[in-house]
């Protein structure tokens, strides 16, 4: 009951976030000087670099199995504690960007049967570089203006680096210490940002990912060649700058992932679907280089919408953002 | 505040929803080997994290029991490119019936491996697996 409690609570607040968002005001905004949308280690455009630092709190409700059906989970507690330390700086009149990321994580699994157990290491870090192809128009969207219309351009290319503890691995009975998915993860992605208005931001983006592939082996000492499926992210924001201190948003991300290979053979029944949406609060508490920003994002809890997911649920993240 | 209310209302149905996804023992699964040999794989109770308990009854092709093995057991999940964290236990209990101790560490589908005895070249069994 407690965990379904905390959900409740958590759609609450998203639903308070949105409803600030949406509330309407007279003050003047430029939605051009928010930051990175309470995305990690992201500079915001008008910023020269910018340091991160985001807590972020997950807790597993259930499971997508492999076909579409949604499970809530029976005598297990999954818990997930994610400290991520960020950093990125434009260069080349901002139109290059460099960043990168590194998770520290404290996880908790409890399991029927089983003592629980938590352990802490490093996650998965990342480094990206972005290249500002087009850049936009900042003025909000006029209709006798073309110019106007011109929309922000970048592409994103990044590699997950496998620092994490991997599954095979591992040593805790639960599972607890696998921090990283184990391998080499390539990036490449577009990001389309349009400014409908002085105050309004709408983003769309698209990300592949490439897995590379690893030998893994089983207790029994099997080893198998393992390559996991390739897969396309999309997601869509809505920002809206309240004023030159406050701006919130709706967002909603979608991920396809095709089959895995294990020893060059496709695993059937392996390719994987998510969804899930969420909202996010910032507030510039000093200007215009100390922001925080506070984002709540759920997986639906239905069956349909995810595939292949094994743990899926509310997370809450306040990410700290020190721009120069 | 109706539309409160009832956005309010909507999320509380999808909890009960999302409370009301429990299952009993799943059907047993049979399967045979190419000389003859069949197993029958009952879960004790739906497969979930955690602890799991698998009854297995071995019979040769003229359907008498298989006893005194030392069946090897393992899984793995194929999606997801890794195996279990515990190696499974398994005991005989008799008139060609084991009983196999496994804990699962993720939700999803696994691959358990049912070796009947040691070495390579033992027949074995692969039993598809779904916990959830």
């Amino acid at each position: 009951m407690l965990r379904h409690a905390i959900t409740l609570t958590c759609y609450l607040l998203v639903a308070a976030a949105c409803a600030c968002c949406l509330e309407p005001s007279g003050a003047s905004a430029q939605a051009c000087c928010v930051g990175g949308g309470g995305q990690l280690g992201v500079v915001g455009r008008e910023r020269r670099a910018a340091l991160t630092a985001r807590l972020g709190y997950q807790r597993a409700m259930g499971s997508y199995a492999n076909d579409g059906s949604y499970h809530g989970l029976r005598g297990a507690s999954i818990d997930d504690l994610t400290l991520e330390l960020g950093g990125g700086v434009r260069l080349f009149d901002h139109r290059l960007e460099l960043s990168g990321t590194l998770p520290t994580r404290l996880q908790h699994r409890s399991y029927r049967g089983s003592q629980g157990s938590a352990r802490v290491g490093l996650g998965d870090a990342s480094l990206g570089v972005g290249l500002m192809l087009i850049r936009g128009s900042v003025d909000g969207v006029r209709r006798r203006e073309p110019g106007t219309w011109i929309p922000f351009l970048d592409l994103n290319l990044g590699v997950l680096v496998p620092s994490g503890r991997a599954p095979e691995n591992s040593h805790d009975q639960n599972g607890a210490d696998v921090m990283g998915g184990g391998h080499f993860t390539l990036q490449g992605g577009l990001r389309l940002s349009q400014f409908v208005s002085l105050r309004q931001i709408l983003t769309l983006s698209v990300l592949f990912e490439r897995g590379l592939a690893r030998d893994v082996h089983s207790l029994a000492g099997a080893s198998h060649r393992y390559r996991p499926g390739a897969a396309v992210s999309l997601r869509a924001s809505w920002l809206y700058a309240r004023d030159m201190r406050w701006s919130g948003g709706l967002f909603v991300t979608t991920r396809l992932g095709r089959p895995a290979h294990q020893d060059r053979e496709r695993v059937a029944g392996s390719a994987s679907r998510s969804f899930s949406f969420g909202a996010l609060l910032s507030w510039v508490f000093i200007l215009p280089i100390w922001e925080a920003t506070l984002s709540m994002s759920v997986d639906p809890f239905f069956s349909g919408p995810g595939r292949n997911l094994p743990q899926v649920g509310p997370r809450l993240s306040l990410l700290m953002k020190r721009s120069f | 505040m109706r539309h409160h209310t009832c956005f309010a209302l909507a999320l509380v149905a999808l909890l009960a929803s999302a409370c009301s996804s429990n299952s009993g023992p799943p059907e047993p699964v049979t399967l045979r080997l190419a000389d003859g040999t069949q197993g029958i794989f009952a879960p004790e109770d739906a497969l979930g994290l955690g602890e799991n308990m698998i009854t297995i009854t071995l019979t040769r092709a003229d359907a008498t029991p298989i006893t005194g093995l030392n069946l090897q057991v393992d899984a793995f999940m194929p999606a997801h490119g890794h195996g279990l964290r515990q190696p499974p236990v398994a005991s005989e209990l008799g008139e060609g019936r084991y009983m196999v101790h496994i804990d699962f560490h993720m939700t999803g589908r696994w691959d358990m491996s049912v070796a009947l005895g040691e070495g390579e070249d033992a027949p074995s069994f692969s039993v598809p697996l779904e916990v959830r």
